[in-house]
Order: C-alpha cells, then structure tokens, then sequence
C-alpha cells in the first residue's frame, strides 16, 4: 500500500508485536513522526495486544524524553469501536490533521554528518 | 534477692507504680532535660530517658540517665538495638550500671527511616527480645552474650514494652510470654485509650499467668487537644484512639481541649487501677511534663515512696 | 536472581562522554528476567547512546552483543575478539558480571550500566520482590519459609514488632508485616509453638565474612594438565 514517498507503512499482524526497540529504531532511522494503529480497545483478536503496544508507546516516550527529543513524535490511535474502514482510510485522515513538531532534529544532525536524508520522512506503522 | 532499684522495691511491694519519660534534647546542652526532670522528682519512682526516639538523632539515653541519676532520681534507661551492634550494647549495659543507673529497658526501636538520618545502616544485630536475654545473662551469668565471662557483672532491673493494641492481637500475649521467658521483669505498655480492649488483654495475660510473673506498668499519656487526638488516632501506628474520645475533644473549644484531656487520663488511670494484674501507670505527657505532678496529685497517688538509700 | 535497574541516562551518557567508541555488553540471564539488562535492553541503550550522541553533534560508534551469562569466565572469553575493537565496554550486567569481566580483561575500561539492586523473585509480569539477603545460614524452616532477615524491615527473629498494623509494617503500608505472615501460616499449620522459643542471636559473620565470602569445591576444580 502506497501513501507516499513521505510515508513508511509497516503492517504487523498485532499491536502486541510491536516493540520498544521498533519505535526508537524508526526516529532513529530518521522518522519524524511514528504512528501505531491499533485495534479498538476491547477488540484485539489475540486478547491484549492493543494494551501492550500502549505501554510500550509510552515507556518509549520516556526513553525519547530521556535523550532530549520530544516523546509526541510517537503516537498510538486505537482505530474506532465498530469502524468498518480500510486502512487507508484510517491513515488518511492522520496524515491530513495540523501536526506542528517539524522535521526530527535527529535527521537535522544526521545530515550535517552523511549528507543527509531528504523529503519530510513520517514512518508509520499500522496495523489491520 | 534484693532489689536493684527503687522501682523494683515500690513494684515488689505491691505499692501501685509511677514512672513517666523525658525526652532528651536535639543538642549538646542538658538544661532543658533537667528542667523537665525536675518538674517529676517527687511525683514518680522512676523516669524513662528515650532512646533517639523515632530515629532522631538526640541527647543518647544513657548520658541523660547518668544526669537524672546526679540529680537523685531512679532512672530508666531506654536501650534499641537499632542503632548498635552486640558489642556496643553489652558495652553499654556495663556503662549503665557502672554509672548507677539500675533500670533498663529492651527495646527494637522504630526504623532509621522515620528520622533525621534515614541514609544510616539500620544495626539491627539484635532484637529486643535477644537483648533482654543478653541483658539477663550478663547480670546473673556473669558473661557476655558469647560466652565469655565478665569481670563484674552489672546490676539491673530489666524491663521491656508491649503494645496490646498491635497486630496480631492474640499473638501478642504470646510474644509478652516470649518476653518473659527472655528475662523481662516489667513491662511498660503503648498507652492506652481503649479501656476495654487492654482489659481484654489483660484478662487474656492473666490466664497465662504472666500477671504473676512480670510487673505491667500501662501507659497513658493525656491528650492536649482535639488535634492530637485524631493525630493519634489516623496516623500512629499500633495505636487505638476510640472515636468517642476524638469526638469528646472536638466537641470543645481549643481552650478547653488540655482540662478535657486531663480529664480522660484521670478517668484512664482510675480504670487501670481497676483491672487485676496492673502493677503501675507510665505516663509520657510528651511536650507536658508539668501535666505529671497534676495527674499524679488528681488521682491520689501522692505522696510516692520515698527511695531508699543507695540500692 | 540478581535484580537491578538501568542506571539514570545523565549518568550513563556522562561515563561514556570521553570515549568515541564503546561496545554495549548484556547478560541473558538474571537481568534478561528482569528487563535491565538483557538483549533488548542493550538494543534499546544502544539506540539511546547513538540518538543521543547524533543530537549532540558527537562521535559514537555502539557496538552490541549479549553473553549467555556474564559471571562465569567461559562466556566472557567469548568477547575476546570484539574487545579492543572499542575503547570502553559498558556492561550491563549486575555488579558480579562487571568485574568478572573486567578481571578477564584487566586492560580495558569496563563501565557499569545497572545498579545492581537485590536478590528476589518475580512475583508476576513487571514486578520483581526481593526475598533474600544471602545471610549465609538460612533458616526458613523455622520461619514457615517467609523469611525474617529479608521481609522484616528489622530482621527480628522475634517479631513481630509493635508497629504492625493491619498486617501492614510501620515502614511503609504497601509492605506487608512478614512477622504477621509467619504467624498466620504457622498457626494455619498448627505448628505455632515453634515460635515459643526465644530464636537466638544470628550469626552475622556468615553474612559478612571476613571481606569477600568464597565457595571453593576441589570436586568441581579441573587440574590443568
């Protein structure tokens, strides 16, 4: 599924299966905004996932405070309770809102180093 | 055997006891400790010095004991073993004797947490109970916790605390057997405000038979206002304020919260005396040592005994 | 396990300021259970580390890797290749992993990353309590195995003390008073007298030892030929 060039989709089959170090890696890699799409609180058809992927989020923001960069670059949005949408769907209407943090300083500092990376880079990872 | 204080003579006597506590000061100058002290001598046999109480740092106990003993009074000193290890404590037993002070009491003592040094290592080597069988065979074996014999052994009354009102209930006249066993020869209690429950202690004490074995000493303290009151009640632990006590104090103005105090600890001590297997009162009127000679003359328990010479 | 928690980021980024490489070094056992230490938890730091250093225009090559354990010296030899690769190892290993490791490698700079914390149990998913103090002479068998040294805030070995209430300690309410425990086992198995006895004086120099302790078995030891 094509967003873009400014935009990295990666599906994963649960929210449970995204992890701490996928979140970092992705502003580390240069994202400047990382969405998790989740199923609908109550909905996740493996139990829990959608709730581990929340505290995940979260204590990844620490982790981010911690090196100075903004924790909000990282979100999470439960798609809605009885949404029947496709994906894109979903995804468009995010990439659509008022989002004001700007280009990560990570891709600012990387580029005074390698040359850097161009275009406005969101990575997002979105599940079904 | 003789007595080895004053204390112990008035207990051994079956005369009702009087002892109550100065708490010592957060510095090197003693006056305020003997003037407080002073305010006592004459209305009780002996007085408490506490032992950097809540874990704050003060005047040691043992120091304000070897004051109280110049000015004439049967001193008890209060040991922890919070704060030192088995060398020191044997070592301070020594000292209190050697220095005449003929009453000690065990205790653990509260955690370092609650004081001015909460960094400090919590010793902890011993606990009370241990310390009073330490206590016990250094006065009457002769010889160190370890064995190994003294040149002299102290001379001591050795007393211990018990909270009735502690958890668990029923195991704590198990553990005052414990007490016993380990060489307790009195006991002063947490005080007491809930009559009715310390009776229930007691009654459960005297069918052990441990009336007849150690001399209960039950602590009352008066209240100085309605703020205390609920204080104690909320936020001391092993503490049992009843909350029609709390609710007689707020129902008067501050200016009469003290009279009403004073009050309740009379009728206190009146309904201690009552009860069968209580030996004595220790008062702590923490911060109101002058309530003592007023408590003590209100509820006719003057003149004391006067001390014999030197025990 | 050993249990410890990741040193605060100001003061792992300061210890590894005067390097411009260092090489992440993790254990897969104890600190792997307690999420400090383990593979991931080095993955993570490492990408802390190099963000970090990105944003504040510094030079820093992280290396990663994970031993099985980092207390025993056949898993440490294993780093041997990778050592003077990088100008300083930072290990997060309890405190037995750091310096076994720096004993094998006494040339290189070996910085801890945990503070190592205690010996404990994990009690459920996220929640790790600790349970001994390594006194050197257990005796849970007296105690309905809840032991006193470690639950008891004063280690009475006669408790319980008089500011038990609730069956919480006095220290602090969310701790439950071990002594209250003990009691309610022993009397559930109706062996409460053996709690009549006075419980002697510990003996603490099992605890202590005279520095170090040591184990040493000549059963276990290999004669080099």
């Amino acid at each position: 599924m094509e967003f873009g060039p400014s935009v990295v989709f990666y599906p994963m089959p649960c929210g449970g299966r995204v992890e701490t170090i996928h979140l970092l890696r992705a502003l580390e890699e240069g994202a400047d905004r990382v969405v998790v799409i989740t199923c609908p609180r109550g909905q996740c058809r493996y139990g829990e996932g959608n709730l581990r992927a929340q505290k995940r989020l979260l204590y990844a923001r620490s982790l981010v405070r911690e090196i100075g960069l903004e924790p909000e670059r990282l979100e999470i949005r439960p798609a809605s309770l009885g949404s029947a949408l496709r994906i894109d769907e979903i995804i468009r209407p995010i990439l659509l809102e008022a989002w004001n943090l700007g280009p990560s300083p990570l891709r600012r500092a990387q580029r005074k180093d390698t040359g850097g990376i161009t275009g406005d880079n969101s990575g997002e990872k979105a599940l079904r | 055997m003789r007595p080895f204080s004053h204390l112990q003579q008035v207990l051994e006597s079956r005369t009702f006891a009087v002892t109550s506590e100065c708490g010592p000061p957060k510095g090197a100058d003693p006056s305020s400790l003997v003037r407080k002290a002073s305010l006592l001598k004459g209305y009780v046999d002996a007085v408490n010095v506490t032992d950097n109480q809540t874990a704050v740092v003060r005047l040691c106990s043992l120091a304000s004991c070897a004051i109280l003993r110049q000015m004439g009074l049967d001193a008890v000193v209060q040991i922890t073993t919070r704060d030192r290890n088995r060398i020191a404590l044997q070592s301070d037993l020594l000292g209190a004797s050697a220095l005449g002070i003929r009453n000690v009491l065990c205790l653990s003592g509260d955690h370092v947490c609650f004081g001015n040094e909460p960094g400090a290592m919590a010793v902890f080597d011993l606990d009370s109970v241990q310390l009073l069988e330490v206590a016990r065979k250094t006065r009457d074996q002769g010889s160190l916790c370890s064995g190994d014999p003294l040149t002299s052994p102290p001379k001591f009354f050795i007393g211990a605390v018990e909270n009735p009102f502690a958890d668990p209930m029923d195991f704590r006249v198990k553990r005052l057997e414990k007490k016993v066993k380990a060489g307790a020869q009195f006991i002063q209690t947490q005080c007491v405000y809930n009559i009715q429950r310390f009776r229930e202690w007691m009654e459960r004490v005297r069918d052990r038979g441990l009336d007849e074995r150690v001399h209960i000493l039950a602590g009352v303290t008066p209240l100085k206002s309605a703020k205390m009151a609920h204080y104690m009640r909320e936020k001391v632990a092993g503490m049992d304020v009843p909350e029609e006590l709390v609710r007689r104090m707020s129902s008067l103005p501050a200016k009469d919260q003290r009279a009403e105090g004073m009050e309740i600890a009379l009728e206190t001590i009146e309904a201690l005396r009552e009860i069968p297997g209580v030996r004595g009162i220790h008062l702590m009127a923490v911060e109101w040592e002058e309530a003592v000679p007023e408590l003590v003359t209100r509820a006719k328990l003057t003149p004391r005994p006067s001390p014999h010479e030197e025990i | 396990m050993i249990t410890a928690v990741r040193k605060p980021f100001d003061e792992i980024r300061e210890m590894v300021a005067p390097y411009e490489s260092v090489l992440l070094v993790g254990c897969g056992t104890c600190v792997a259970e307690c999420a400090s230490g383990g593979e991931k938890e080095v993955a993570i730091l490492a990408s802390q580390l190099r963000m970090d250093a990105s944003l504040r225009g510094k030079r820093l090559e992280v290396g990663e890797t994970t031993l099985d354990r980092q207390c025993v010296y056949e898993f440490i030899d294993r780093l041997s290749p990778l050592v003077e690769k990088y100008q300083a190892i930072l290990s997060l290993a309890c405190g037995a992993g750091v310096q076994a490791v720096s004993e094998i490698f006494p040339e290189a700079i070996v910085l801890p990353g945990l503070d190592t914390t205690f010996l404990g149990q994990t009690r459920e998913a996220g929640l790790w309590i600790e349970n001994c103090r390594g006194c050197g002479s257990c005796k849970l068998q007296w105690f309905a195995s809840i032991c006193p040294i470690t639950r008891c805030a004063k280690r009475l070995l006669n408790g319980p003390c008089g500011g038990s209430r609730g069956g919480r300690c006095e220290v602090d309410p969310e701790v439950p008073c071990a002594w209250n425990m003990i009691v309610e086992r022993l009397r559930k198995v109706g062996r409460l007298e053996l709690l009549e006895d006075v419980y002697p004086p510990c003996d603490w120099s099992l605890a202590q030892g005279r520095g170090p302790r040591k184990i040493q078995r000549e059963d276990q030891a290999i004669e080099t030929v």
